[in-house]
């Protein structure tokens, strides 16, 4: 009486585990399967990432172009503002082109012509010894925790008269946007304190990067003539710091070209890095030249048939005056990229 | 008692008929359901196998659009025996130079720089350091607000500049021939009066290498070529010699001006007769690298005839922006639309994976378009990745391209080495010196 039972407990026992068996195959042969086609996509990812860095490369050379530059040499530079609060902000100067437009000099120089950066014994190149020729630069790319002049993107309320003389009208005693550091709004009064601190803080940003954001991605540029650099796409974790670097020393600081602590003193995980890392070389060259003003230049819709030397402002766009407006043509007043090459093979200097 | 129960015990190691039949049953709702188990988990992983491959054929036709966006082999290919498909040219007479499909080199092109007119205004031939801002010889002279048939009513600029040196003739006001017409607007205008115009015979033209560039450009390359090269504020117009019907009564080539059929360097935005930069020609059109069939016979010279209609089609503009029409749209894409198959050979039951490229200038932009699209034969299914990039240029991708018509050491048959230049920066002193090979932009071969 008791063989049966077991015999059929069995049975089930041999069923449930074949088909659970049966299940966990087939899932460990999806997931198996899904793993290897992730992984093999991470070889696209990159490629896909250090791709992206030929565009920030290219909007860097071109906003470089004209601004952004200090009047203060690299490595005299005024400490963060965060950290002096009764600092003067160093003030930007306006330049013309990484080839001078006024005169066809090396650039970039400021808006009366003078240099950007005099010439001195220390610093032959003059005009261009913020970039100059012959020179690289690395810039790892990550995200900021918050970048300067951030501002919150949610709406701040404004209350709207439900009576008397200003119904429905907006109070707009609210500040809005609000920055995305304190600025001590009190929405209760309506009232922003900030303090000097605060306003450094708004200006300055927070520069830590996001974890999740390093390590994925940079570019660095060779300035290999006046307008022509050579662009190093990578993606991978060296933060565009180079192999062959690892034992050389900066000869104007005289510390090492590459940061060591930034991967635990150790040679073989630089190299190992460097092994996975994917680099893409190109070539550019700014131009200083902008789109051309020849749609905007003829008003053709005024019903007269004659020229005019009517010209709509460049921002204005689309010339039907009794319809409808778009955003400008894409003046682009930094110039343009005059031409994009991939080079076949690595160059000597990146 | 045993003979009683041994009976007993030969009934029990049987079967009744019922319990066959129950156990027939079971035993094949079991085995159908194991079937069934089986049958699901064989096609499981099947589909994930299939999908899996699908995956990776996209990702290597993903893989293959960026290096095509890198170096545009679709178009010019120097490893492959009949693959530089786009480096024709043809020199009639009534031509300055050649003109010629986009990898033409550089050299057949534009006239050779000549001795005595190789000077500061009198310089031509491709200079890579050239056009620069700052670059008097670079500017335009002309009036942009100029249009239909000109009256000269602002004036004669070809005084100022032109492509021909030494030798400028301008309209006296001898000739009544019409010149031109007004195109058609809504609603019609009368032709513009024709005031009697001075001689100015004997005025020497102060500069002419814009002028010269411009109509080199022009005439001998295609209008996606001339883009890429000139400055992004080029104004494609210039003046020169007057001739009847060549010219308005300015000097200025209508070809550089004068709206026609697709066929023509302009298009018809407008309606207007006037200087046009690159935003006013592909605003309404856009002009585009037809790659068509091999030009280049294989054991064979040239075709003019062949080449002739390929470098019309090279320099027609497509009609894509507010004037078009699913035709026309169909006629863009049919005719500069490059699809190669990701694998040349693979499995009947694997999935097709073909890459569509498009290159063309929009809107100003310059644009490379891909698509990429999969069709299973096992299921029917077809989908498609549409998506852009930011690569090598055409001038990039002919600087990558080693051209030297005097190197013999690995000639084929023309007589010319083929494969990508080298290019290396090291700094000036430091050795080994990088010595560049020559291009297809090598201006002086």
């Amino acid at each position: 009486m008791f063989h049966q039972p077991r015999t059929r407990h069995g049975a089930v026992l041999i069923l449930v585990a074949g088909i659970a068996a049966l299940l966990i195959s087939i899932s460990l042969a999806f997931l198996t399967r899904m793993r290897s086609d992730a992984e093999e996509t991470v070889v696209t990812m990159r490629e896909t990432q250090a791709r992206l860095m030929l565009s920030a490369a290219c909007n860097y050379i071109l906003e470089a172009s004209r601004l952004g530059w200090e009047t203060t040499p690299p490595g005299e530079q005024t400490p963060p503002v965060a950290t002096r609060p009764d600092a003067p902000p160093s003030p930007h100067q306006e330049a013309f082109g990484w080839i001078d437009v006024r005169d066809g000099r090396i650039g970039p120089r400021l808006s009366q012509g003078e240099d950007v950066l005099p010439v001195s014994p220390d610093r032959p190149q003059g005009d261009s010894a913020r970039f100059p020729l012959f020179t690289g630069f690395r810039f790892p790319m990550y995200v900021r925790e918050r970048p300067p002049y951030a501002i919150r993107l949610d709406a701040v309320y404004n209350p709207i008269a439900a009576s008397g003389p200003d119904e429905g009208l907006p109070w707009l005693i609210n500040p809005d946007p609000q920055p995305q550091a304190s600025n001590r709004w009190n929405g209760g009064n309506h009232t922003v304190n900030p303090t000097v601190n605060d306003w450094y803080d708004y200006k300055n940003g927070d520069p830590r990067p996001r974890i999740r954001t390093m390590n994925r991605a940079w570019f660095r540029l060779w300035r290999d003539g006046p307008a022509t650099f050579v662009v190093t796409c990578g993606a991978g974790g060296t933060l565009g710091y180079r192999l062959k670097d690892w034992n050389v020393n900066d000869p104007v600081t005289g510390l090492p070209m590459v940061d060591h602590a930034l991967f635990g003193n150790d040679y073989e995980t630089f190299r190992d890095l460097d092994a996975h890392e994917i680099r893409f070389w190109y070539r550019v060259e700014w131009s200083a030249a902008v789109l051309a003003l020849d749609y905007h230049n003829l008003d053709h819709e005024l019903g007269i048939d004659r020229d005019h030397y009517m010209s709509w402002p460049p921002n204005a766009s689309h010339t039907w005056r009794h319809s409808r407006r778009t955003q400008m043509h894409a003046k682009n007043m930094v110039g343009t990229i005059s031409w994009v090459q991939r080079l076949v093979t690595e160059p000597t200097n990146w | 008692m045993p003979s009683h129960r041994q009976p007993f015990q030969y009934r029990r190691g049987g079967f009744t008929l019922l319990e066959v039949l129950i156990a027939t049953a079971m035993g094949v709702v079991i085995i159908g359901t194991a079937f069934a188990a089986f049958r699901v988990a064989s096609q499981t992983v099947t589909i994930a196998n299939r999908l899996s491959l699908e995956n990776a054929m996209m990702r290597a036709g993903f893989s293959k659009a960026q290096e095509e966006l890198d170096f545009w082999q679709s178009y010019d290919d120097p490893d492959v025996t009949q693959g530089e498909k786009l480096r024709a040219t043809l020199a009639p007479a009534s031509l300055q130079g050649a003109h010629g499909l986009i990898f033409a080199p550089m050299a057949t092109l534009l006239p050779p720089p000549a001795a005595s007119t190789d000077t500061f205004e009198g310089a031509q031939g491709w200079d890579d350091r050239a056009w620069l801002a700052h670059d008097s010889r670079s500017w335009y002279r002309g009036n942009m607000a100029e249009k239909y048939d000109t009256a000269l009513i602002f004036g004669r600029y070809a005084i100022f500049a032109s492509a021909d040196v030494g030798t400028t003739a301008f309209y006296s006001g001898a000739s009544t021939a019409a010149v031109g017409s007004p195109p058609a607007v809504n609603p019609p205008v009368a032709p513009p009066v024709v005031p009697p115009i001075p001689d100015y015979s004997g005025v020497a033209v102060p500069h002419h290498w814009h002028d010269r560039q411009l109509s080199a450009f022009l005439r001998n390359t295609s209008p996606y070529m001339l883009s890429e090269y000139l400055p992004a504020n080029t104004i494609y117009c210039f003046a020169e010699t007057f001739s009847n019907g060549g010219t308005d009564r300015g000097g200025i080539p209508l070809m550089s001006i004068q709206p026609g059929d697709e066929n023509s360097f302009c298009n018809q935005d407008g309606g207007q007769k006037n200087a046009r930069g690159k935003y006013r020609q592909t605003y309404r059109t856009t002009w585009s690298v037809p790659p068509n069939d091999p030009q280049v016979q294989p054991g064979g010279p040239a075709d003019p005839t062949i080449f002739s209609e390929r470098w019309k089609s090279q320099r027609r503009y497509f009609e894509t922006g507010y004037a078009s029409t699913p035709e026309s749209i169909n006629d863009f894409v049919q005719v500069t639309t490059i699809t190669t198959p990701v694998l040349d050979v693979a499995p009947t039951h694997w999935p097709r994976v073909t890459l569509s490229v498009n290159r063309f200038i929009k809107n100003a932009r310059s644009i490379a378009l891909f698509r990429l699209r999969l069709s299973s034969p096992v299921t029917g299914s077809v989908y498609e990745v549409c998506f852009t990039g930011f690569g090598t240029t055409l001038r990039g991708a002919r600087q990558q391209r080693y051209y030297d018509p005097s190197d013999a050491s690995s000639a084929d048959a023309a007589g010319r080495r083929r494969g990508w230049a080298s290019w290396d920066d090291p700094i000036p002193g430091q050795t080994p010196a990088a010595i560049p090979d020559p291009t297809l932009d090598t201006p002086r071969l």
